[in-house]
């Protein structure tokens, strides 16, 4: 590689991608980084997640990376909400309720704020359907609102943004010396990975601003969890986990089922104004996260970064340092070579 | 049938005369005030249900019956599809401190409330020593007084807007009087004993904001249904009504420093009013001489800052006083024809 700085093109600009791309500019501000994607915010996958912060639906990812991504990721969010720019963001702390049919104790109630068990109280006066439930403190954010603000921080950086299509990965070798895969569920043909499977989502947005508080229930007997976030301006009311299903149009009957399980959970969601539908595709991959350098002649380099399944908010800031450290690494080890 | 007269239309008198309807389905009701909804005292609290001993006054006995009648009542609305209508909602959030202090009044009967460890301490705004988790609701007088004055319409209740200036004016048309004249009675029944204690608040528009947080217990941040209420001041004697800019700098400064995106929050509504405290809260039954007869007259008044908190709990010992009252003479009216 020639003692110049590399050039760094980041593929995806949904929120992996969008993270990758300042977080390599702030670690290498030296290198012309260049953000590619076909599709931006508000048409990205993660435009239509609910921003909740909560590993969900990772498949193999190792729990230790779960654990260092989810909890550097979530460090950074908690700092967002206690910044002035907190309502431009739409990021803010919520609690709330998680509800399920049998007693759980998983791994993430050390990272969130506030763990604990509910008492016999609660449970009763909540939802007496449940036998088991936590109360915790998580971060939500806005992520219509969220991606623009990357976009201009990259853009004020000098961050240069193309919209294309790309068909082939090692094309764009011809012109970077870097690119970082942040395509989600486009890794499926891009980097010919049948690993990557989608976790169909649908969800509704209401305008329902008297809820405060989360609410989410995993029974045995539901085919997925059904949950109430509240956001910004939206409450996301979800959901549906169908495995290997692309279909991003809207299911009639999975709006009423979703309908009917939170009204279950908080009637007064009867009178929320109805917003939209939204049915988006989770990048799911069973072996895991997939956060690996692969090299190529002349010292160039793909750095994947995709496969975040359900998590891609819960992880994305994480993953994109690790995504610097894989670079910082190979760059270095590629120098020491000459 | 009982002829009853309810004096004053804020939460206490909507309160008392909603559970007399409700004991006494024969009775005729009228509420006669010269404030009603936006122009009450109500109208102006937050509605956070939330007391600390040593701020309202009153035999801890009947204090707790009060406390646990309401939150039954507001939980109840709050869990049904009336909630948003209602104008109550479930929150959560911080009560931060200096020093160490004795478990809040209100924890054994509301949703709970959990003792905040130092690391819990250190993520949190300033550098509080001490806190609370709360798991709370929030009773909201722009939504609740209408609601409950549908209700008492729809009874068949009669309403008349009229300024009193004296009892005499009305006294041979009842048979019990209900007072929840609040600083009111100051004139009305020489009540020297009520101290008015001058509040500011705040309403802005930050729907990013879910959380709630007092500090110190006068600065306070409580996320409504429309907009998010800041406060406070406690200024005990004061009565003048003018807005006064330097307070309201003053709390947007402290709330602020909880909370900085407060700062880029639009404001949409200043107010200042003032708490009609009393050393104990006056809800008893006082005989008055009238026209050469006695009228009983139940007070229900006095609550200080926590009018709302209580004044479900409040209006059902009210009512229960009005009909032991018209039971007594009732019964005193048949033993005198014999």
């Amino acid at each position: 590689m020639a003692a110049r700085e590399p050039s760094i093109c980041v593929l995806g600009a949904g929120v992996i991608g969008l993270s990758s791309a300042v977080r390599i500019q702030d670690k290498f501000p030296r290198c012309d980084v260049t953000l590619l994607a076909d599709r931006f915010s508000p048409d990205t996958t993660s435009d239509g997640s609910g921003g909740f912060w909560l590993p969900h639906l990772v498949g193999g990812t190792n729990q230790d990376s779960i654990s260092k991504w989810s909890a550097s990721t979530l460090d950074y969010m908690i700092s967002l909400t206690k910044s002035p720019l907190a309502n431009q963001i739409g990021v803010h702390l919520v609690s709330g309720y998680s509800f399920f049919s049998e007693p759980q104790c998983p791994e993430w109630r050390k990272l969130v704020l506030g763990y604990r068990e509910v008492t016999d109280k609660e449970l009763k006066l909540l939802l007496p359907k449940a036998k088991f439930g936590v109360f915790y403190t998580t971060v939500m954010i806005n992520v219509k609102a969220y991606l623009p603000w990357l976009i201009s921080r990259f853009k004020q950086k000098n961050g240069k943004v193309i919209q294309s299509r790309v068909d082939k990965i090692e094309d764009l070798l011809q012109k970077y010396d870097i690119v970082v895969n942040c395509t989600g569920i486009g890794a499926n043909k891009l980097a010919n990975d049948s690993d990557v499977i989608p976790i169909r989502g649908q969800v509704t947005r209401v305008k329902a601003p008297w809820i405060k508080h989360f609410m989410t229930y995993e029974g045995s007997d539901e085919h997925c969890e059904k949950y109430i976030l509240p956001g910004t301006d939206t409450v996301v009311l979800g959901g549906t986990g169908q495995r290997g299903d692309w279909n991003t149009q809207i299911d009639d009957r999975d709006q009423q089922m979703i309908w009917d399980g939170c009204l279950e959970m908080i009637p007064s969601l009867k009178h929320a104004e109805m917003i939209r539908h939204w049915a988006g595709l989770r990048p799911h991959r069973s072996s895991g996260v997939r956060i690996e350098t692969e090299k190529f002649s002349g010292g160039k380099m793909v750095v994947h970064n995709y496969g975040h399944g359900g998590a891609g908010v819960t992880l994305h800031w994480g993953c994109a340092g690790q995504v610097v450290e894989e670079i910082r690494a190979a760059i270095k080890s590629t120098v020491s070579r000459l | 049938m009982a002829r009853i007269c309810v004096l004053g239309a804020g939460v206490a008198g909507l309160s008392s005369a909603v559970n007399i309807q409700s004991i006494l389905p024969e009775a005729d009701i009228t509420i006669i005030a010269d404030q009603f909804n936006t122009e009450s005292t109500s109208d102006g609290a937050a509605g956070n249900f939330g007391i600390l001993l040593g701020r309202t006054n009153a035999d801890i006995c009947r204090l707790r019956c009060w406390t646990r009648d309401s939150f039954e009542w507001y939980h109840k609305i709050c869990t049904s599809e009336d909630a948003n209508i209602a104008g109550i909602h479930r929150t959560h959030g911080y009560q931060l401190w200096r020093t160490e202090q004795p478990p809040p009044f209100h924890g054994s009967f509301d949703y709970g409330y959990r003792i905040l460890s130092k690391s819990e301490l250190l993520k949190l705004p300033g550098n509080y020593k001490y806190g609370w988790e709360l798991n709370t609701l929030m009773v909201e007088c722009r939504r609740y007084l209408p609601w409950l004055m549908k209700r008492f319409k729809e009874k068949g209740g009669k309403v008349i807007r009229k300024q009193l200036k004296n009892i005499v004016e009305i006294s041979g048309s009842y048979d019990v009087l209900v007072n929840c004249t609040g600083l009111g009675s100051r004139k009305l029944f020489d009540d020297k004993e009520l101290v008015p204690i001058r509040g500011h608040t705040i309403r802005v528009k930050a729907p990013w904001i879910k959380t709630l947080f007092i500090a110190d217990s006068d600065t306070y941040i409580y996320p409504g249904q429309d907009n998010v209420v800041l406060g406070g001041t406690r200024q005990r004697g004061e009565e003048k009504l003018d807005k006064d800019q330097r307070y309201y700098d003053d709390i947007m400064a402290r709330c602020c420093s909880l909370v900085p995106s407060l700062k880029n929050a639009e404001v949409e509504k200043t107010w200042v009013g003032l708490r009609p405290w009393r050393p104990c809260v006056r809800l008893e039954v006082e005989m008055i001489s009238v026209d050469g007869g006695r009228l009983p007259v139940v007070h229900n008044y006095g609550h200080g800052s926590d009018g709302v908190c209580i004044s479900w709990g409040c209006g059902v010992d009210a009512a229960n006083l009005v009909k032991q009252q018209l039971t007594e003479t009732g019964s005193q009216r048949l033993v005198s024809k014999l």
